[in-house]
C-alpha cells in the first residue's frame, strides 16, 4: 500500500472512531437498563397462604426524571383482581419513617400479567413515597408457603420507559394469625369495713346509733346481681349479768325507734359507683332517718339485693338503740348480727 | 451469783410478757379487723354423673390486711316462688351432705393470698336429677365484746347448682305469663314480667329475645330486647320472673339511687332520639329456647300494650283550645266594633236606627 493510501485509510478509521465516540454514548443511552431504586418495600397485610390481602408500596428514587406511571409486579402464583381492586390511598399506616403519600397515585389503570401499572406524579430523588392497596380483593396470596417469593418495583416516564426499578421479597406462610382467648371467670368480692360496733353508753332520752357504722362493700361481675342477708343472735340486745334484753323491733317491719322507749333496729343506707345492677335496700330495713330500720331476729334476711353487677356498691349498717328507765344496768348488752352477701344465679 | 440469777429470771419472764403480749394483739387484729374475701367462681354450676366422683374447685381470696382463719360448710337455702326471692338458711345442712367433703374444711389464708378449695362429690348411682346448696364462708373463730354493743361476723355464700347427668333426667321449660308491667305507659321505659316454669327435674336456662312490634304488624320489628341475657338457671319445680326493659324511646325515664335505697325517676329528653317518639299500640312477642338435651326447644308468647304521651297530649289540647277561644274572642269584638262603627255612621247621617241595632251576645 502507498503512503497516500495508507494516510486515507488512517483517516477514514479516524473518522470512524470520531463518529464512534461522538455518538455512542447516545446509543449506549437509548439501550440503558433502569437504574435501581435506592429503596423498595412493599409489605402485605396478610401472608397466609391463599388469602386476600391488602398492602403498601414504597419506593425511594434515585434518577432524576418526570415520573408518570409506577408498575409493581407481585411474586409468581399472587392472583391479583382486576384494576378497579386495586383501590388505593396514602394514609400513613406503619410507614417507614419519614415517608411521604406517593404523589399522583390512584386506582390502577392496568392489571397485567402479574403486573398492576398505577398513575404517578413526578417524584423527588431521595424521597421515600408509599402508597396503600385498600381493597383485598386487589391481591391473593399464592396458595402454597414459600419462603423466597419476589416480585419488582418500576417507576415509569410517559413514554412509557423504565426510570428505576427494584426487586423485593415476601413470603407466603400457612398461618400469621395468633387466637386469643381469655375466660373471665364469676367474682364475688364482700368486704366488711369491722367487726365490732360499741354503742357506748345508752339514753332514756336520745336514740344511740352507731358512731361509726360498719359498710359492706361488694364488686362483683355476677350477672344476676346479689343480695346480703343478716340475722342475730339475741331477736336484741341482751346483757347475761342483768339477764334482760332489748328486745329488736318487729322483724320484718320498719320502724323508727322513740327515746325513751325501749327498742333495737338496725337501718340501712346504699351507694353504688358503677355496674349495671339496679341496687335496692329491702323495705323493712330502710335507714334514713334517726332511728329508722328494721328488728333482726335468728333467721337470714334479705337486707339489700341488686339485679346486675356492681363496682363498690356500699351497704351503711347502722345500729340504732333506745331505753327506758326501767331498762336494768349493765355494761355487757351486746348482740351477735350476721352478715352474708352472695352472688346470685 | 445469786443477785444475777434473779435478774435473769426477771428478764427472762419480762420477755415471756413480751412476746405473749405481741402474740395475743396479733391475733386480735386478725380477728377483729376487716373482712375481706373473694370467691370465683360464683354461683358454682357443674354437671355430674351419678357413681363417679368429682372434684369441684373454689377459690378464696383474702383481701384483707391480716391472715384470715375460714371454715367452709354446706347449708341449704330456698327460691320463693312468690318473690323471686332466695332465702338462704345457714343453720340447715343441704340433702347432698352425705356425698360431699371438703379438702380443708377448715383453712388459713394470708392478707394477698388465695386458697383452693377442693369440693369433693361423690353421688350414689341411684341419686336424684339435681341438687342446689350453699357453700358458705366464714371467720372460724368469732371474738368476742367488751361492753354495749354488737359483733358483726360476715360470711360470703356460693350458691351451687349441681346437674347430675343420667337416664331419666327431664330438661322442660314453659312460659306461664308475660305481661307489662302497666297496660298504658306515658313514655318508655316499659317493663314486660316474663314468668317461666321449670316443669323438668334438672336445672335449666331458657333465654331469647323480646321483639317490639307497632301494633299488630309482626313484619318487622322496632326493637328487640334480650330475656335472660344473664342466663339465670331455673332450679326444679319452681318459677321464676325474668325482666326484659324497652327504654329506646323519646323522651324516656332514667331511674337513679337515692342515699336512702329509695330510687327516683326523672324523664330524660335526648333530642338525638327525636325519632324514637312513641305512640299507640304495641305488641311483643316473646321467642326463647332451651335445650331439652337434644335440641333447642322454643317457648313463645305474646302481649299488647300502649304508650300514651297523655299529659302531652293533654297540654296540647289545652293549648289549642285557649287559642281557639281566642280567636273566638278576638273575631267577636272586631264584628262589634265594625257594628258599632256602623251604627255610628248611620246616626251620624240622620237615620233612626233604633228597632233595628243589632247586638252580639
Amino acid at each position: 500500500m502507498s503512503i497516500q493510501k495508507k494516510n486515507i485509510f488512517s483517516i477514514r478509521v479516524g473518522l470512524v472512531l470520531l463518529l464512534f465516540s461522538v455518538f455512542s454514548p447516545l446509543i449506549l443511552a437509548l439501550r440503558a437498563d433502569a437504574a435501581p431504586l435506592s429503596q423498595v418495600e412493599v409489605r402485605f397485610d396478610r401472608m397466609k397462604t391463599s388469602t386476600a390481602t391488602t398492602g403498601t408500596v414504597c419506593a425511594k428514587p434515585s434518577t432524576a426524571a418526570a415520573e408518570a406511571s409506577v408498575q409493581v409486579e407481585f411474586p409468581a402464583g399472587y392472583i391479583l383482581g382486576s384494576a378497579a381492586n386495586f383501590t388505593i390511598n396514602t394514609a400513613n399506616a406503619a410507614w417507614p419513617a419519614g415517608a411521604s403519600g406517593w404523589p399522583g397515585i390512584a386506582t390502577a389503570s392496568n392489571v397485567s400479567g402479574q403486573v398492576a401499572t398505577f398513575s404517578s406524579g413526578d417524584l423527588a430523588v431521595g424521597t421515600l413515597y408509599c402508597f396503600n392497596w385498600t381493597n383485598a380483593a386487589a391481591v391473593t396470596v399464592k396458595s402454597s408457603a414459600t419462603s423466597s417469593n419476589f416480585g419488582a418495583v418500576t417507576t415509569r416516564s410517559s413514554a412509557p420507559a423504565d426510570i428505576d426499578t427494584a426487586s423485593y421479597a415476601t413470603a407466603s406462610i400457612n398461618d400469621d394469625q395468633i387466637v386469643v382467648t381469655a375466660t373471665v371467670p364469676s367474682v364475688f368480692s364482700f368486704t366488711l369495713s369491722g367487726t365490732t360496733d360499741a354503742l357506748g353508753t345508752l339514753s332514756t332520752s336520745a336514740v344511740t346509733s352507731s358512731p361509726t357504722p360498719r359498710t359492706v362493700t361488694v364488686n362483683t361481675n355476677a350477672s344476676n346481681g346479689w343480695t346480703v342477708w343478716a340475722k342475730d343472735s339475741f331477736t336484741g340486745l341482751k346483757s347475761t349479768n342483768a339477764s334482760n334484753t332489748i328486745a329488736s323491733t318487729s322483724p320484718g317491719a320498719n320502724s323508727t325507734l322513740t327515746p325513751g322507749t325501749p327498742g333495737y333496729n338496725t337501718g340501712i343506707t346504699a351507694s353504688q359507683v358503677g355496674g349495671n345492677g339496679t341496687l335496692s335496700i329491702s323495705a323493712p330495713f330502710a335507714g334514713a332517718s334517726t332511728g329508722q330500720g328494721g328488728g333482726l331476729d335468728t333467721t337470714l334476711r334479705s337486707l339489700a339485693s341488686s339485679t346486675g353487677t356492681a363496682d363498690t356498691a356500699v351497704l351503711t349498717v347502722k345500729n340504732n338503740v333506745t331505753i327506758s328507765t326501767t331498762v336494768p344496768a349493765a355494761s355487757d348488752y351486746t348482740d351477735t348480727i350476721t352478715l352474708v352477701g352472695a352472688g346470685l344465679f | 451469783m445469786k443477785q444475777v440469777h434473779v435478774l435473769m429470771v426477771i428478764f427472762s419472764a419480762f420477755l415471756v410478757i413480751a412476746v405473749g403480749t405481741a402474740l395475743s394483739h396479733t391475733v386480735a387484729n386478725a380477728a377483729e379487723g376487716d373482712f375481706s374475701l373473694q370467691v370465683t367462681p360464683s354461683p358454682l354450676v357443674s354437671t355430674l354423673k351419678p357413681g363417679v366422683p368429682a372434684d369441684l374447685e373454689l377459690k378464696i381470696y383474702n383481701s384483707s390486711t391480716a391472715a384470715e382463719d375460714l371454715k367452709i360448710e354446706a347449708r341449704s337455702f330456698r327460691f320463693d316462688n312468690a318473690t323471686g326471692a332466695i332465702k338462704l338458711d345457714d343453720t340447715t345442712v343441704p340433702d347432698i351432705s352425705p356425698w360431699l367433703s371438703f379438702s380443708t374444711p377448715t383453712f388459713s389464708v394470708g392478707p394477698g393470698q388465695w386458697a383452693t378449695q377442693k369440693i369433693h362429690v361423690a353421688l350414689p348411682k341411684e341419686t336424684g336429677f339435681s341438687y342446689s346448696f350453699a357453700l358458705v364462708i366464714s371467720r372460724k373463730n368469732a371474738p368476742s365484746t367488751k361492753g354495749t354493743g354488737s359483733l358483726i361476723k360476715g360470711s360470703v355464700a356460693v350458691f351451687t347448682l349441681l346437674n347430675v347427668d343420667r337416664p331419666g333426667a327431664v330438661r322442660k321449660a314453659e312460659l306461664i305469663s308475660v305481661e307489662p308491667t302497666q297496660k298504658i305507659y306515658e313514655f318508655l321505659p316499659a317493663e314486660l314480667n316474663i314468668r317461666l316454669k321449670n316443669a323438668g327435674n334438672t336445672i335449666t336456662q331458657p333465654y331469647g329475645n323480646v321483639y317490639i312490634h307497632q301494633g299488630n304488624d309482626a313484619s318487622v320489628p322496632i326493637a328487640t330486647m334480650p330475656v335472660n341475657q344473664g342466663r339465670a338457671y331455673l332450679l326444679p319445680g319452681t318459677e321464676r320472673t325474668l325482666k326484659t326493659t324497652w327504654t329506646d324511646g323519646f323522651p324516656e325515664y332514667q331511674t337513679t339511687l337515692n342515699q336512702d335505697g329509695t330510687t327516683q325517676k326523672q324523664l330524660h329528653w335526648n333530642f338525638d332520639k327525636l325519632s324514637h317518639f312513641r305512640f299507640g299500640k304495641y305488641t311483643a312477642r316473646i321467642v326463647a329456647a332451651y335445650n331439652d338435651g337434644t335440641r333447642d326447644i322454643p317457648i313463645t308468647g305474646q302481649v299488647s300494650f300502649w304508650i300514651i304521651p297523655w299529659k302531652a297530649i293533654l297540654i296540647i289540647i289545652i293549648i289549642f283550645g285557649v287559642g281557639i277561644y281566642l280567636i273566638y274572642r278576638a273575631g267577636k269584638r272586631r264584628t262589634q266594633k265594625a257594628v258599632d262603627k256602623a251604627l255610628a255612621a248611620q246616626r251620624l247621617h240622620g237615620v233612626d236606627a233604633s228597632d233595628k241595632t243589632p247586638h252580639l251576645d
